[in-house]
């Protein structure tokens, strides 16, 4: 075969030209630490990678999410212990009003002692989280979710449940409705009313039925606080879980993507060494012509 | 028998052929690098031969003809190659576009999708904030202007390809136009019997750029003149005569339809820059822009149809959270697509509280911002069978492949191509070499005849002066 000018210089640019691409990727590798820069590189790696991508953004939104909610949750579990030591402190003063040795003032002493403990509960019923009644349900009532009217109290909320996602396939109610916490009987307010009449009224009787009401009382906030500590279990375990979801999404990222530099810095100096020895044995055969051995 | 004028008339002969091929190897030195120009040689025979008495002897050299080396079995390969070689570099050059407007990642219509659902998940928290309500509008709004960025490019790189229709056409009748004049010119040059080389050179150029924008076939008639048609038999030039395509622009995205004469070729060009683009602009684009709007419509039915299950925050039944694609109009108004028209009812923007985000009036209600962030996961692409995000990977997978396909096609017909060329060059290209000992041998060749030359002038006049002269 004849080899032209043409024929090399051809060759020559077209060889020049792959090997520089080469050096064009490798370099591009090397700066972004992607292997994986547009679609064409690799569309099956692309087209996962944007699927993980996804997924791996809902995560991270579920996962703010559920610090927020763990957070409430918390808050509810001490709103809740707070309601218990406020019903101990009730069934103590009644206790006391039961051991025989009760004078007058000493009565009118616990009557005030219930009458202080049922403001604390009352207060505790209006606790709010973020600005939101924690226990008027999905109802925002424009002044308090639970009004005071010696004796007795209105609920100003509603019994539903409010449900969070924390993560796509599992659900978990994040509040306790007033009704199921204070509405159902025996409600703490009216048992802290009675209380305080049967102590006024001296009324033993009395003050034993409502220290059992207050003992089935402690037994629900009890019941109802180990739930909410199931459920800030159940938001951690999640937590960890979609934590380490990503974790493993990010590695096939990384596996799909991400450039192997050893093997990319090796491929830019295998390129730079062959586009050298191209152009310096181009240049040779450039200068040899038979034109310069005539005379 | 010879006479000594006979003798100077042979070393006469000898310097005139000579200096005819010097003067071809300095033409093909000179034109070594002109593309398509095929090398050419002097055809050396002996002249007529003269009755000795020793017998026949010669009467010198003679050029017979100036020859060009070419093979028209590979010019013929080089042309078809090149056809191919235009096709897939055009589509590749306009899915490279296509493939850099849908990336992944931080802007895009997979980040809008995600966000937008996101943002859902997060008013689910708080459902009655303000805040949050402005922020899964915001989302929303990020969504439509991702969607709507996509469909412009693609569809201002579908009339960028376009418009490169009509750039071609007028390129291939200019070209047509040049064959038909050269075709004349070669008729009258060859009438003489001797070969036009540096025409048809140049005719072969001018088919080879033929090729590159469309699938030209061609034949050589007896009088010299190249008969080339185009899309399968469509006559363009004809001898003397062009018969130059149209591009028409026909209805309301004014699409050019390639026409010869009244017949519509568009579907029939299979080769070349305009077949890349014909595939590009009406199969390529309308898919990718098919499964973008699908992608676009279905979040839009999906979202407006949980929507209007939830109630806002002034009791309200959700009103369209997007604004439905509107149906094509007769006659249609551009642009129609859903991804191009995707935006958010203006009423939602203007009021947040106009969200639903509850289903039962409350304002703590967050059931239906809950059921829009489940939406995310729900397979209701592709018949029922991916997600939104899904939905839009397999597009990128898509355009990836599609691209990469084209990347490697184009790859293998260009070393094919190249190929060719050099067997093409091997044959008909001017070699340095071989031209530098062509001179050498004329050179010397002249120098021998100048020196037979001066010889026989001494001969002579050495009788001229023993008969004292």
């Amino acid at each position: 075969m004849r080899v032209t000018p043409s024929i090399q210089s051809r060759n020559f640019l077209e060889d020049l030209a792959r090997t520089k691409a080469r050096m064009d990727k490798a370099q591009d590798e090397m700066s972004s630490g992607r292997r994986v820069n547009i679609l064409s590189d690799d569309p099956y790696a692309a087209g996962q990678a944007s699927e993980i991508e996804a997924v791996s953004s809902e995560n991270t939104e579920y996962i703010s999410n559920n610090d927020q909610l763990s957070s409430k949750l918390g808050f509810l579990d001490s709103t809740l212990q707070r309601l218990v030591l406020s019903v101990e402190n009730a069934q103590t003063l009644a206790a006391q009003a039961l051991s025989g040795t009760t004078t007058a003032e000493s009565r009118a002493a616990l009557s005030e002692g219930i009458t202080g403990t049922r403001k604390q509960v009352l207060s505790i019923a209006n606790t709010q989280y973020n600005g939101v009644f924690l226990f008027s349900g999905t109802h925002r009532p424009a002044a308090d979710a639970f009004t005071d009217n010696a004796p007795g109290f209105t609920y100003d909320g509603n019994d539903d449940a409010i449900y969070q996602r924390l993560d796509r396939s599992t659900t978990v109610q994040t509040n306790i409705t007033g009704q199921d916490l204070f509405g159902d009987p025996p409600a703490i307010l009216d048992v802290l009313d009675d209380l305080k009449t049967a102590i006024d009224n001296n009324d033993p009787t009395a003050i034993r039925t409502e220290m059992a009401n207050l003992e089935t009382f402690s037994n629900r906030v009890n019941a109802l606080g180990a739930i909410v500590g199931e459920r800030v279990q159940l938001v951690d375990q999640t937590q960890a879980r979609l934590r380490e979801h990503n974790l493993a999404l990010k590695k096939e990222t990384s596996r799909l993507t991400d450039a192997n530099l050893v093997e990319s810095i090796s491929d830019f100096n295998l390129a730079d060494q062959a586009v050298k020895v191209s152009l310096s044995s181009q240049a040779r055969i450039e200068q040899l012509s038979l034109l310069d051995y005539l005379r | 028998m010879g006479s000594l004028f006979a003798s100077l008339d042979i070393g006469r002969k000898s310097l005139q052929s000579h200096q005819l091929a010097l003067q071809v190897t300095s033409n093909n030195m000179s034109n070594i690098n002109t593309p398509g120009y095929s090398r050419q040689h002097a055809v050396f025979e002996t002249d007529f031969s003269v009755q000795t008495s020793a017998g026949l002897i010669g009467s010198g050299v003679t050029v017979k003809n100036i020859a060009s080396a070419r093979d028209q079995f590979i010019e013929l390969r080089v042309v078809e190659e090149t056809q191919h070689t235009s096709e897939q570099e055009a589509m590749f050059n306009a899915l490279d576009q296509i493939q850099r407007i849908l990336p992944s990642g931080s802007g895009g219509v997979q980040d809008g999708i995600s966000q937008f659902f996101n943002s859902f998940s997060t008013l689910a928290n708080n459902p009655e904030s303000s805040a949050l309500r402005n922020a899964v509008l915001s989302a929303a709004q990020n969504l439509a202007t991702s969607f709507n960025g996509a469909a412009r490019q693609l569809e201002e790189t579908q009339s960028s390809v376009n418009r490169s229709i009509e750039d071609a056409v007028n390129k291939v009748n200019i070209l047509a136009g040049n064959v038909a004049t050269l075709n004349q010119e070669i008729i009258v040059a060859e009438g003489g019997g001797t070969e036009a080389s540096g025409l048809r050179d140049q005719r072969q150029e001018y088919i080879k750029e033929l090729s590159s924008l469309v699938d030209v076939r061609y034949y050589e008639a007896q009088d010299g003149a190249f008969y080339v048609s185009v899309a399968g038999g469509h006559s363009l030039v004809s001898g003397n005569t062009s018969q130059p395509l149209s591009a028409v622009p026909v209805g309301i995205q004014g699409h050019f339809e390639v026409r010869s004469g009244v017949n519509n070729i568009t579907n029939l060009i299979s080769g070349g820059e305009v077949a890349g683009f014909i595939e590009i602009r009406d199969q390529k684009i309308p898919t990718y822009l098919g499964d973008l709007d699908t992608l676009a419509n279905t979040i839009i039915n999906q979202v407006n149809t949980q929507h209007a299950l939830g109630t806002d925050l002034l009791g309200n039944a959700g009103a369209n959270f997007f604004n439905p694609t509107p149906a094509p109009a007769a006659p249609l108004v551009l642009p129609a697509g859903a991804a191009r028209n995707f935006s958010v009812n203006a009423a939602l923007v203007a009021d947040p509280r106009l969200v639903a985000a509850g289903q039962s009036g409350e304002a703590g209600d967050n059931a239906n911002a809950l059921a829009l962030a489940g939406l995310a996961a729900v397979k209701t692409l592709n018949g029922g069978n991916e997600t939104f995000a899904e939905g839009f990977a397999s597009l990128q997978f898509r355009v990836g492949t599609d691209t990469q396909g084209a990347k490697r096609t184009l790859d293998a017909q260009s070393a094919v191509l190249t190929q060719l060329q050099n067997q093409r060059d091997s044959v008909s290209g001017v070699s340095l070499d071989e031209e530098a000992l062509d001179l050498v041998r004329f050179q010397r060749a002249y120098q021998a005849a100048t020196k037979f030359i001066s010889t026989i002038d001494q001969l002579t006049g050495d009788i001229i002066a023993a008969f004292g002269g």
